[in-house]
């Protein structure tokens, strides 16, 4: 398989992930278990930024990056989840 | 995100500017800007916009509560000699920068608390995986490991005074550890109030 039909592939993963993110992300700010829902939302992101990394997609790489953190600071609860952060997120 | 992604299968990778625009408003919530130039702007947003710029300066409030907490704690980050060394390495690999990078973290990690552990693993396999890269450590890179030791450096500066304000127990009259209980719910969500509440208050009086 050739590196741009791999990452043809990768891009269509991770169109479905962000898909099903994005209700996710919406149903944290109802949740009861704040760290343990984030971990759900955490880990695509952080896949998709590692695979990113690996096919030198820099711009979705940074992106995936900086979301990641921001989720993180989330599970740490450095931040508080609220319907304006859950806007921004999607 | 999920547009980039869109635009890529397209063959597309550049990033836009509404991709531009999410990625400031990250930069923003965790303060990825410098303040006075986040307080600049919203000031300029305040006098030149009207209710629709509310939403908008909110997010950009938030930013700046993210930026003074992480930048509150006033020491000097415990990892700022890690972060020179792989600056270093960015502009000189050398392998025994690289054993002295190790021997550092596995130090730090020895007596840290278990979430400063953990960025400080997330750092290590990060780490290795990059110098034992055919390219190495570069700019953007260093980024993501910088970012593991800013998440770790609060947390060990914050063991070490923990440490220094303990009282010394001479080695004979030591009694066997026993854990704190971890709070209730309740007591979390108390703290959790106080601490935004305590955060409203100093980015009040900065803005004021």
């Amino acid at each position: 398989m050739s590196d741009e039909a791999l990452i043809q592939e990768f891009l269509e993963e991770s169109l479905e992930s962000l898909t099903a993110l994005d209700k996710k992300i919406s149903d944290l700010a109802r949740s009861s278990d704040i760290v343990s829902d984030m971990n759900h939302v955490f880990r695509p992101v952080h896949s998709i930024k590692g695979a990113a990394s690996f096919f030198k997609l820099t711009g979705l790489m940074s992106m995936a990056h900086k979301l990641e953190t921001v989720l993180d600071m989330v599970r740490q609860l450095k931040l508080n989840i609220n319907p304006s952060l859950v806007d921004s997120l999607n | 995100m999920r547009n980039l992604v869109e635009r890529g299968l397209g063959g597309d990778h550049e990033p836009n500017a509404e991709d531009e625009a999410f990625l400031e408003e990250l930069d923003a919530i965790m303060g990825g800007e410098d303040k006075a130039a986040i307080l600049t702007r919203i000031l300029k947003e305040v006098s030149e916009g009207g209710a629709d710029q509310l939403h908008a300066i909110e997010k950009e409030l938030r930013g700046l509560l993210v930026l003074e907490e992480g930048s509150s704690s006033g020491g000097e980050d415990p990892l700022q000699d890690v972060v020179d060394l792989i600056r270093q390495q960015i502009d000189e690999p050398n392998e025994e920068r690289v054993s002295a990078i190790r021997d550092m973290i596995a130090n730090h990690r020895q007596d840290c608390c278990e979430e400063a552990a953990k960025h400080l693993d997330a750092f290590s396999e990060d780490f290795d995986a990059l110098v034992t890269s055919p390219v190495g450590i570069d700019e953007m890179m260093a980024e993501v490991l910088f970012d593991h030791l800013g998440q770790a450096g609060p947390l060990l500066e914050h063991s070490s005074s923990n440490n220094e304000e303990a009282p010394t127990v001479a080695a004979d009259d030591q009694e066997p550890t026993v854990s704190t209980p971890a709070p209730s719910s309740a007591d979390a969500a108390d703290a959790t109030d106080k601490k935004t509440a305590s955060r409203s208050i100093r980015v009040n009086v900065q803005l004021l």
